[in-house]
């Protein structure tokens, strides 16, 4: 007599195989995991899955935000056409990146060309991970016929053996055209990432069109880490951190949670070895209240601290 | 004005109608011309450029005829092309008409034309040289009557070497007429058979062929349908098949296709061209049918005047492609890898990536299709720059200060 648990766990596999069945999608599916237990443990598959298209909404609605309310670390977007908000884009980098160092194969990253500058920076992409110079940059003219030359670029890309992740910057999408690209990612076995500069709260999540992307995320600003330097004033920018909400998976529940950003493996002075870690995703533990810590007194700056040396 | 050094003095190599005038002449010392106009306009005598020009005008000249060739500045006198007309002329209406359209192009490219016609090639050499003291004129020598003309002319024109020229010039020797009532041994005892030879070349008495100069080989294949082509697919299959044959010339040569042009000749009389590029030589068929396949779906609907849609139709069928390599470039046969056909054959195919790039290129532009390229630089903002996609990176430097992924650097007042 198996035990119950083992039972379970067959059923599971014979209902995810017949789900599976219905879209394509491949029995042996692999995933890409996030170095995070909390997470991959909630994945199904334990891990995003490769061979599939995932949507990455931006949560952060800059159309109410005033700049002075802006309390992140990251620029926000002053109108459309001026890319995707930093959260988003950065969060997008480190899964590019975690995906480009497993599959050592090449990044595509589909963009709205911008006048007079790159929608991307290379130096700020490697600081999560993404190494630039495996990155190409696919610029689309902002005009009408964007979203269907992009979902065109973005199809052909992900078809491609050769390319391990196709990033694009793409608001509309429909049921259609997300099964394209589903069929795509599933021939080409690459990962997509779709971001989606929308920026609506939940209530309005649901009223966007239904996708055929495996999985939906929500990823908005939080404020930044204290900076590590105790000597460093706390105002100043530490670590980056996310709140990325899992709107949708299939094979899983939703779930959010509080990410940050440790580039460990970042050696400022020598450049990063390839082989080092790249940073990775940590848990922040959720803001509420909590004793006060026995030493309250602020860490003096640099000059103090001399002087209390000299002293 | 051209001049170079020559024999310790920097010598006039060519000089200009007007430098003529002027009293100038070939070999003069450049020191003399000076003194003789102050204002000269000298320039360094480039004999390869010269030749390249040369062979690139005689190039242009097979739009004429087939058989054209540069005749070399080793022949003495200033050097020309030979071109062979036969059968060629009734093409442009006959051979004054060709000769005034040759010459009236050149002429608008901006060159002084001397051009000579005759039955043989020396008398097409004299006839372009010598038929006219001063007219840049179209000298036309009639089939039978070459030999009059020819006899009138100086001995020069018989394209010998300076010393020759000398030698008969002492004797007293002016005209072709002159030389040619010589008996031919005492003339081969001074002169060598050289002279002899020249004279009969000149009168059609042995044969002298010219050989054209060797075509660059034209990657471009023809096919012509007996029934237009309507049905994209047709279209599509026939270019295909074009596809292959050319892959299959170009890797005989071990050479792959840069850009291609594909032309449809459609039956209303116009033609639409395709142009595809590469990012590398490539030979594959598949490749470059899906370059080509991308541009053919995207070919705006053709103007038309016809008054029903169904004539519309008709008007815009395909009766003959053409396909050519308009650039390439050497490519080796490599082994790409073991196709294994398991399941678990991760062999990448190289090429890939690249066929994206050419694909996303091809109907994007090239300058859309970029990857970051480091620069050393102080300013955030100027160490990364954009390249090709394709091309080989260096390592990117590191980076001190927490950027944003967004462009940007964090705005100074943060602090850093």
């Amino acid at each position: 007599m198996p035990a119950e648990g083992d039972i379970l766990q067959r059923l599971r596999g014979r209902i995810a195989a017949i789900e599976r069945a219905g879209n394509g999608t491949r029995a042996d599916q692999a995933c890409l995991p996030l170095g995070l237990v909390a997470i991959d443990d909630h994945l199904p598959g334990g891990g995003l899955a490769t061979s599939a298209v995932h949507e990455i909404l931006d949560g952060d609605d800059n159309n109410r935000t005033k700049p002075t309310e802006n309390k992140t670390k990251y620029p926000v977007r002053k109108r459309f056409g001026e890319g995707l908000n930093g959260p988003v884009t950065a969060f997008a980098a480190a899964l590019a990146g975690r995906a480009q160092r497993a599959r050592a194969a090449p990044v595509i990253w589909i963009a709205p060309r911008l006048p007079g500058r790159e929608s991307l920076y290379g130096p700020g992409l490697l600081s999560f991970g993404l190494n630039p110079a495996d990155l190409v940059i696919v610029r689309v003219a902002s005009d009408s016929d964007f979203t269907k030359t992009a979902l065109w670029a973005m199809e052909e890309a992900l078809r491609a053996p050769a390319v391990g992740v196709v990033c694009a910057e793409i608001e509309e999408m429909d049921l259609t055209s997300s099964r394209r690209l589903q069929l795509a990612a599933e021939t080409g076995g690459g990962l997509g990432l779709l971001l989606r500069p929308v920026s609506r709260n939940s209530a309005e999540e649901t009223a966007l069109p239904p996708t055929a992307s495996i999985s939906r995320w929500r990823i908005s600003a939080l404020p930044g880490a204290p900076p590590e330097e105790s000597w460093l004033p706390a105002r100043l920018p530490g670590r980056p951190r996310w709140k990325a909400e899992l709107l949708r998976v299939r094979g899983g529940r939703p779930k959010t949670w509080q990410l940050e950003w440790r580039d460990d493996g970042h050696d400022t002075d020598t450049g990063r070895n390839s082989s080092q870690p790249a940073g990775g995703f940590a848990l922040v533990s959720p803001l509420r209240d909590r004793p006060v810590p026995q030493k309250t007194a602020r860490t003096p700056l640099p000059h103090a601290n001399r002087q209390a040396r000299a002293n | 004005m051209l001049a170079a050094p020559e024999g310790g003095a920097i010598r006039l190599s060519a000089v200009t109608l007007m430098a003529q005038k002027a009293g100038l002449f070939p070999g003069q010392t450049l020191a003399d011309a000076r003194a003789l106009s102050p204002e000269l306009a000298v320039h360094d005598h480039d004999p390869g450029g010269d030749a390249a020009a040369l062979d690139a005008l005689a190039d242009w000249c097979r739009r004429y005829t087939p058989w054209a060739a540069p005749s070399g500045l080793e022949s003495g006198g200033a050097a020309g092309l030979w071109l062979d007309i036969s059968g060629c002329a009734h093409l442009f209406g006959g051979e004054v008409a060709m000769l005034d359209d040759l010459t009236g192009r050149l002429a608008r490219v901006g060159y002084t034309v001397r051009a000579g016609l005759a039955d043989t090639t020396g008398a097409a050499w004299a006839a372009a040289r010598f038929g006219h003291p001063t007219k840049a004129v179209t000298i036309i020598m009639a089939a039978g009557k070459h030999p009059q003309m020819l006899a009138h002319l100086p001995i020069a024109a018989l394209r010998l070497p300076p010393d020759t020229l000398d030698g008969l010039d002492r004797l007293g020797l002016r005209n072709i007429a002159d030389l040619a009532a010589l008996p031919r041994a005492g003339l081969a005892r001074r002169f060598g058979e050289l002279p002899a030879r020249r004279l009969d070349q000149a009168f059609g008495q042995i044969d002298e062929p010219i050989s054209p100069r060797a075509p660059a080989p034209v990657w471009r294949l023809r096919t012509a349908f007996p029934e237009a082509l309507g049905r994209e697919e047709d279209i599509a299959a026939a270019v295909r098949n074009l596809a292959e044959a050319l892959c299959n010339r170009l890797a005989r040569a071990e050479r792959g296709a840069r850009r291609l042009e594909l032309c449809l000749y459609r039956v209303a009389g116009r033609v639409d061209t395709i142009e595809a590029g590469t990012s590398r030589a490539s030979r594959d068929p598949d490749h470059l049918m899906r370059l080509l396949k991308e541009q053919l779906d995207r070919l705006p609907e053709p103007p038309t005047s016809a008054p029903d849609p169904l004539s519309a139709a008709a008007e815009a069928m395909v009766e003959t492609l053409t396909l050519a390599a308009i650039g390439t470039e050497p490519l080796h046969m490599t082994q790409t890898g073991i196709k294994t056909g398991l399941p678990n054959d991760t062999e990448r195919d190289p090429d890939a990536l690249e066929q994206l790039v050419d694909r996303l290129s091809g109907r994007l532009g090239a300058q859309n299709v970029r990857r970051f390229s480091a620069r050393e630089s102080h300013l955030p903002e100027r160490v990364q720059a954009s390249a090709p996609a394709l091309a080989d990176m260096p390592q990117q430097p590191a980076c001190k200060t927490p950027w944003t992924a967004r462009g940007s650097p964090l705005p100074a007042r943060h602090g850093c």
